[in-house]
């Protein structure tokens, strides 16, 4: 018999305890969260979908596509010609993937980022000794914004040899190719924050070509950079977490409802050439989303984010590198911008910056990359029937490798060999071998490189062979006689060793003795083996 | 599918145990990486005071008739804060010393200039690092203390110098050996190679030891020495004054004279001796 029990509040799970008793009422109500948070799904139905059984009939997996936020988005099912690798690799997904985490890290990391050249350094040196998790943050966010220019570039290449990009898709492609334009540039601006003297002239390098712009080239320079180092810093960082992420977005929102009205492309050699089936799959050859599609995704979240949690873990794996602060009076050797804008910088070197700076990568380049689906119009997506656009394309990854690599500095840098060797042991843009190597087994005194076998520790072996070795530059080059490399060792503070690294020579035109010499303070502890 | 969900959730219980196991090894990881980068500052610090400092407080922070010595005893035990009545900590006194320079010189003081003002904040040329970074290697000498404990007491009568008729104590060759090999460097250039001439004796020229006999009498000498010996100690000490033909000036450091000591310039003295 139910006792009446004066109504203060109605709290129906109360009443459903007294109706089912505990365990029962208890149960239900978890299946009822779960079916609200899934939009659809009770608890059996997420088990059987994880077990990878046959849906049940009306498959009740449809319902959270029609009536849920996020898997409205995502299509119900696909055909079973798509479900695999290939043709899609994933890669849009993996793309996706990498967008959502450097806007997670990126949030964290902005807590503790003032971007100002005052204290934007510091801040590198406190999110790394202070903030807990502050070194994974920033060395993921910065793997995982490489990762994403490289995993949308491969998304790119894919949509291309697949045909994918041709009629109706010539708009989802026009919008990829501007998300991965603003991707390298997010990326770009990026670079500059931590103001070590690695960002600092990398950028300063990469937008040396701004003030060539016609007619308004100093407005221009102005109004990206804004003059000062204090501007420049802030707007970078402006660009970088807000304007060009808000362009990101409703960019991909475009693209991926176009993708979607679209529907994904079938493999080329299912369809008849100037058809595209991709929106009207037979039932027979239908693969639900759930459960296959998703934990595809899923494994692949979990795969990548075990991978990027190792790669920061340790002291081996990946670390984003910080170098000294940002300097404008000290240029380091061998500076270059970001690799993904090497290719420019290898053009370059080709002649004017206004047309090999601007005109050809910005104009010419990224225009075509855009309008590219507009002007090749061929119907047959077929790969027999491509040669030409699969050539032009193997051609055009060609050109950008080989651009790239003219834009490092071993292309066309006037360089002195006794500098590239000193330069070699004790680079100026990352740690090296001798800021790298074991302090105590660098005794002191006064070694000859060409001495190296008699050197008396392994570590001073090694060293003095490399430094040797590097000075066959020098040798080979006429101008250069009677070459000779020394490393002299002394004591100088409590655990501070001044090591310093000289090349003497005779130069053969004058007959006059040449000179060159770097000073390294070495300490016991600096342990530039911990990544940074 | 079964491998795909186990696969899934292998990599998911792995990422958390890994989750667990940074989030025991962060506080270590962060004291590692603070102890590197102090250790990093006192690198950096000791370039900028070679490149600034060391003209007036000396190579080894020894002092110079240009300043004080700051590797000084009684400024890392404290004797001297408390003297000028200073509260805070050595590293805040050095900060705002080295960055505000000392315009007005101290009484008791005589040096022929002040100590000039290093923060971009006051019109130096340093951002708040790079003094942080030179306050560093300042106190990186704590423990190691050379100079003696009177703070503005000159000590160039340790050093040797430009004065090359001063009279030099009895030098031990074996220790001016050490020092050629080792800390100064001369080898490099003049055993190990031929940056510098030859110490030893070569077709048509004899030793070092020697040669300056030679050199004083020669019409194109330049200099004040009037005998081998003051000849050698002018090429330590005033090394341009005379340039050896064949050779360009300021190749051999030109600052050893106020690197040195009067017992060292007499052991290097005893050592070139050596090369007949
Ligand atoms: C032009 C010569 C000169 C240079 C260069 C110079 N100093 Fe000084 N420094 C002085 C003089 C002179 C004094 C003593 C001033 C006084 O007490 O009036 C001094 C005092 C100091 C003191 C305080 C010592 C004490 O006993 O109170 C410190 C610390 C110091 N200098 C550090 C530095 C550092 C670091 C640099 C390089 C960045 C530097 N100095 C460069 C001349 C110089
Ligand atoms: C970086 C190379 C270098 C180093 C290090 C160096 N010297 Fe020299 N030294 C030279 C050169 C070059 C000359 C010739 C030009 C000149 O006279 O200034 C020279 C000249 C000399 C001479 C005169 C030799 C002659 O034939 O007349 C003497 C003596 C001398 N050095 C001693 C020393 C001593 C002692 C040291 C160590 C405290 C030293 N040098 C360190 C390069 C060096
Ligand atoms: C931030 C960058 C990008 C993201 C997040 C993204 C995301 C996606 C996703 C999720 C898909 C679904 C199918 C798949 O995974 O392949 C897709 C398809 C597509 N993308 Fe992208 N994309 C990006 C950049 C690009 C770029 C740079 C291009 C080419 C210039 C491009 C062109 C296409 C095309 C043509 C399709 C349709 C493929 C088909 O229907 O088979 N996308 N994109």
């Amino acid at each position: 018999m139910r006792i009446p029990r004066p109504k203060i509040l109605s709290l129906p799970f109360l009443d459903d305890i007294e109706e089912k008793g505990v365990v029962k009422a208890s149960t239900d109500l978890a299946d009822d969260v779960v079916k609200r948070v899934t939009a659809g799904l009770n608890i059996s139905d997420v088990r059987s979908v994880l077990r990878g059984d046959p849906p049940a009939r009306p498959n009740p997996r449809l319902t959270p596509h029609a009536d849920g936020f996020w898997f409205h988005i995502r299509p119900g099912y696909y055909s079973k010609l798509q479900d695999g690798l290939y043709p899609t690799f994933r890669l849009g997904w993996l793309a996706t993937f990498f967008f959502a985490w450097e806007i997670l890290t990126g949030i964290y990391l902005m807590i503790f980022y003032t971007p100002s050249p005052i204290v934007a350094y510091e801040n590198m040196l406190n999110i790394l000794s202070n903030v807990p998790f502050g070194r994974f943050m920033r060395d993921t966010h910065k793997l995982g914004g490489e990762l994403m220019v490289l995993v949308v570039a491969f998304h790119m290449v894919r949509t291309y040899i697949t045909g994918s990009y041709k009629r109706p898709r010539q708009f989802t492609w026009a919008t990829g190719g501007l998300l991965l334009i603003f991707t390298l540039f997010v990326s770009f601006f990026g670079y500059l924050l931590p103001w070590d003297q690695l960002s600092l002239w990398a950028i300063t390098i990469g937008t040396s070509a701004a003030e060539a712009t016609p007619f308004i080239g100093r407005e221009a320079e102005l109004l990206l950079l804004g003059g000062t180092e204090a501007n420049f810093l802030l707007r970078s960082y402006l660009y970088h977490v807000i304007l060009i992420p808000i362009i990101l977005i409703v960019l991909l929102a475009v693209h991926y409802y176009k993708v979607i009205i679209h529907g994904n492309s079938l493999p080329p050699e299912a369809e008849d050439v100037g058809v595209d089936t991709a929106r009207k799959v037979p039932m027979n050859v239908r693969t639900y989303f759930m459960p296959k599609m998703l934990t595809r995704e899923l494994v692949y979240v979990a795969a990548l984010t075990l991978i990027l949690l190792a790669a920061s873990a340790f002291t081996f794996g990946y670390h984003a590198p910080l170098e000294p602060h940002a300097d404008q009076l000290v240029t380091p050797l061998h500076t270059t911008s970001p690799w993904y804008f090497l290719w420019v910088q290898g053009l370059m070197k080709l002649g004017d910056k206004l047309v090999f700076g601007i005109i050809i990568p910005f104009i010419i380049v990224f225009g075509l990359l855009v309008a590219w689906p507009y002007m090749e119009v061929g119907r047959n997506r077929r790969y027999g029937a491509r040669r030409i656009g699969l050539s032009i394309a193997a051609a055009s990854v060609i050109l950008a490798a080989i651009l790239t690599y003219m834009g490092t500095h071993w292309f066309g840098v006037e360089t002195s060999p006794d500098q590239e060797a000193v330069a070699v042991l004790l680079p100026q843009t990352r740690p090296g071998p001798l800021r790298l190597a074991d302090w105590d087994d660098i005794p002191l005194g006064t070694y000859a490189a060409s001495k190296w076998e008699g050197a008396p520790t392994p570590t001073t072996t090694k060293l003095l062979k490399t430094f040797h070795r590097e000075l066959d530059n020098a040798r080979d080059n006429p101008i250069y006689g009677d070459v000779g490399g020394f490393m002299i060792v002394e004591d100088w503070q409590t655990d501070l060793k001044k090591i310093t690294l000289s090349v003497a020579w005779v130069n053969q035109e004058t007959g006059a003795p040449g000179e060159f010499s770097e000073v390294f303070y070495f300490h016991r502890n600096s342990d530039y083996g911990q990544g940074e | 599918m079964k491998y795909y969900v186990a696969g899934g959730t292998l990599a998911f219980i792995s990422a958390v145990a890994l989750l667990i196991v940074m989030t025991v090894i962060e506080p270590a990881r962060m004291e590692s990486f603070t102890r590197s980068y102090e250790s990093r500052q006192i690198e950096q610090g000791a370039l900028i005071f070679e490149s600034n400092c060391l003209r007036c407080h000396g190579p080894q922070g020894e002092g110079t008739p240009l300043g004080p010595p700051l590797n000084r005893a009684d400024l890392f035990n404290g004797e001297y804060l408390s003297a000028i009545g200073w509260s805070s900590t050595l590293r805040d006194f050095l900060n705002s010393t080295v960055s505000a320079g000392r315009p007005l010189p101290s009484d008791g003081t005589n040096f022929p200039q002040p100590m000039p003002t290093w923060s971009e904040a006051f019109g130096g040329q340093f951002r708040p690092d790079q003094i942080d970074n030179v306050v560093a290697y300042i106190i990186n000498w704590g423990d190691r203390a050379i100079a003696g404990a009177q703070p503005t007491e000159i000590t160039d009568d340790l050093m040797m110098g430009s004065d090359i008729f001063i009279e030099l104590p009895e030098g031990d060759p074996e220790a001016g050996q050490a020092l050629a090999e080792g800390t100064l460097g001369c080898a490099a250039c003049h055993i190990l190679s031929t940056v510098g001439p030859p110490w030893a004796a070569t077709d048509g020229l004899p030793g070092v030891a020697v040669r300056g006999a030679i050199r004083v009498q020669q019409d194109n000498y330049t200099g004040n020495a009037t005998s081998a010996d003051e000849y050698l100690i002018e090429s330590v000490v005033e090394t341009n004054i005379h340039v050896v033909e064949g050779f360009q000036p300021s190749i051999m450091p030109t600052d050893f004279g106020e690197r040195i000591t009067l017992h060292d310039m007499a052991d290097l003295l005893a050592f070139m001796q050596t090369f007949e």
